[in-house]
């Protein structure tokens, strides 16, 4: 049975990059806003079990139509773990550069400006 | 009921269907690459002529590199036979029959040094002489196929010697020589050498070189002895070669290219592979050009060739268990005939039949080469 719990004030999450980390029933979830979503992530990082949602969103480096330059993608949705920078898109809970890791993702509801993740 | 279990594991070489040597060496003498030097290079033919000795400035220790250092590799009767003189293709095809391999992918030995050499237009003409004289020789030998060099001071007219020579039977891949090469491997510069592989369906090599006054890799400028050269230099090369290809994207942009890495073992494979994934994932926005982790293109597209392998006896169970890291698909037999740093086929059969199922070992032991050489 999933459950909602009440993560944060929508007003605190009023600009996109913000975040919130809550502690439910001792397990962390962060809930981002981006681009007017919102998107909850476990703060957790499968590498090597660093505090993953503490980190830097930050944008990518793709390659151009050459293949040769680089061209950065100023979308920040790619939170960066604080440990040793492994990096997983928000909005989906996986990893960039390889499809076999991902971060728990979780639903996130809003209601009369509260905000719950659902888990 | 009793089940029939069929054992799926060879107990001798001769259940191998073939053994290909995938570093196999040819001897060009300075009189052979001269004989075969078109017109457009003839300024160099006299100084072939007129220097005392040709190539010996690419020497640095007392060894006499490279390495035909025992009365074994000295073919003929008078003192001077063996290095510089007319081993030519003989003397491999004679070792292969004697240790039982069954076919072999040349490449140089002197002209491993190209590299070395400064000045654009002389390397432009020792590739084109030792590329036709070794097709005149692979002729001689059915058993017997090349890998033409290129000379990475010019890499648009290397494209054009790949064109010119990739149609001819006895030509198998290119090689593009690991030592010296700066920049390394996965540099933009070498994009028409890689375009001219990819569309003639050819692997590229990589061979390094324990020898001679080489800018790259840089600690070799400190080797004193030709041994201290020989552990630090063929490893390392490649790794420096690997981590550029692979960072680099070149994998990426030529999808189907394969290349195949020569005369440093396997030691250093699974190592590098798990630095390559750990930078590619710690510093991600540096590596654009990789979708996928770089271990993920090696078990595409690389090889490993095993010479030199050591002393495996010592213990033989972790000769299987290093195969097992790098991937037994990936693995091609070397014994590196004639050099005096052979590996016989035994080194490795007799230390993975037991481990790996028979299909695995046939492919290590030669199937990987010929496919991936095209040997038919
Ligand atoms: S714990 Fe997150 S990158 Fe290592």
């Amino acid at each position: 049975m999933t459950e909602r719990y009440p993560v944060a004030d929508a007003e605190e999450l009023s600009e996109d990059g913000s975040r919130v980390i809550a502690e439910i029933k001792g397990q962390e979830i962060a809930v981002f806003r981006h681009r007017g979503e919102y998107y909850a992530l476990a703060n957790y990082c499968v590498h090597q079990a660093g505090p993953l949602c503490e980190g830097a969103l930050s944008g990518d480096i793709d390659t151009g139509d050459d293949g040769w330059d680089w061209v950065y993608d100023d979308e920040e949705k790619y939170i960066v773990c604080p440990w040793h920078g492994w990096m997983f898109d928000i909005t989906t809970g996986r990893s960039p550069k390889d499809e076999r890791y991902a971060v728990p993702t979780y639903d996130v509801e809003v209601e009369d400006g509260t905000v719950y993740a659902v888990r | 009921m009793a089940r029939s279990v069929e054992r799926d594991r060879l107990t001798s070489l001769e259940e191998v269907d073939v053994v290909v040597d995938a570093d196999a060496h040819a001897q060009a003498s300075w009189d052979d690459i001269r004989a075969h030097l078109d017109d457009g290079h003839e300024r160099f033919e006299r100084f072939f002529e007129t220097s005392p000795a040709p190539g010996t400035e690419m020497n640095l220790y007392h060894s006499p590199t490279p390495t035909y250092l025992y009365e074994d590799m000295q073919g003929g009767e008078e003192e001077t036979a063996g290095l510089y003189d007319d081993a030519k293709l003989a003397e491999t095809s004679a070792v292969a029959e004697r240790i039982g391999v069954d076919a072999g992918v040349v490449n140089p030995t002197l002209i491993l040094n190209l590299n070395f050499v400064r000045e654009r237009d002389y390397a432009v003409a020792i590739m084109q002489g030792y590329n036709d004289w070794l097709v005149s020789e692979l002729a001689e030998y059915d058993n017997l196929v090349g890998n033409l060099v290129v000379a990475p001071h010019d890499p648009r007219r290397s494209a054009e010697e790949v064109e010119r020579l990739a149609d001819e039977d006895d030509i198998a891949g290119v090689q593009l020589l690991g030592t010296a090469l700066l920049p390394p491997a996965g540099h933009t510069c070498y994009e028409p050498i890689y375009e001219a592989a990819a569309a003639n369906d050819l692997p590229v090599s990589m061979h390094t070189s324990g020898a001679g006054m080489k800018p790259f890799p840089e600690q070799s400028f400190w080797a004193e002895t030709y041994a201290e050269d020989h552990v630090t230099q063929h490893p390392f090369a490649h790794m420096v070669n690997v981590s550029s290809l692979l960072l680099g994207g070149v994998p990426e942009r030529f999808p189907g290219l394969t290349f195949v890495f020569q005369e440093a073992g396997i030691g250093y494979v699974p190592y590098l592979l798990r630095r390559l994934d750990t930078a590619y994932h710690e510093l991600g926005p540096e590596v654009p050009a990789l979708p996928d982790p770089p271990s993920e293109y090696v078990a595409d597209s690389f090889y490993w060739c095993t010479q030199p392998l050591g002393h495996t006896a010592e213990t033989p169970r972790h000769l299987a268990w290093l195969v097992e890291l790098v991937g037994p698909g990936n693995v091609m037999f070397a014994a590196d005939a004639p050099h005096p740093d052979f590996d016989t086929p035994e080194e490795l059969f007799d230390r993975v039949r037991a481990h790996f199922g028979a299909e695995a070992v046939e492919a290590m032991m030669g199937k990987n080469a010929m496919d991936v050489y095209d040997i038919a």
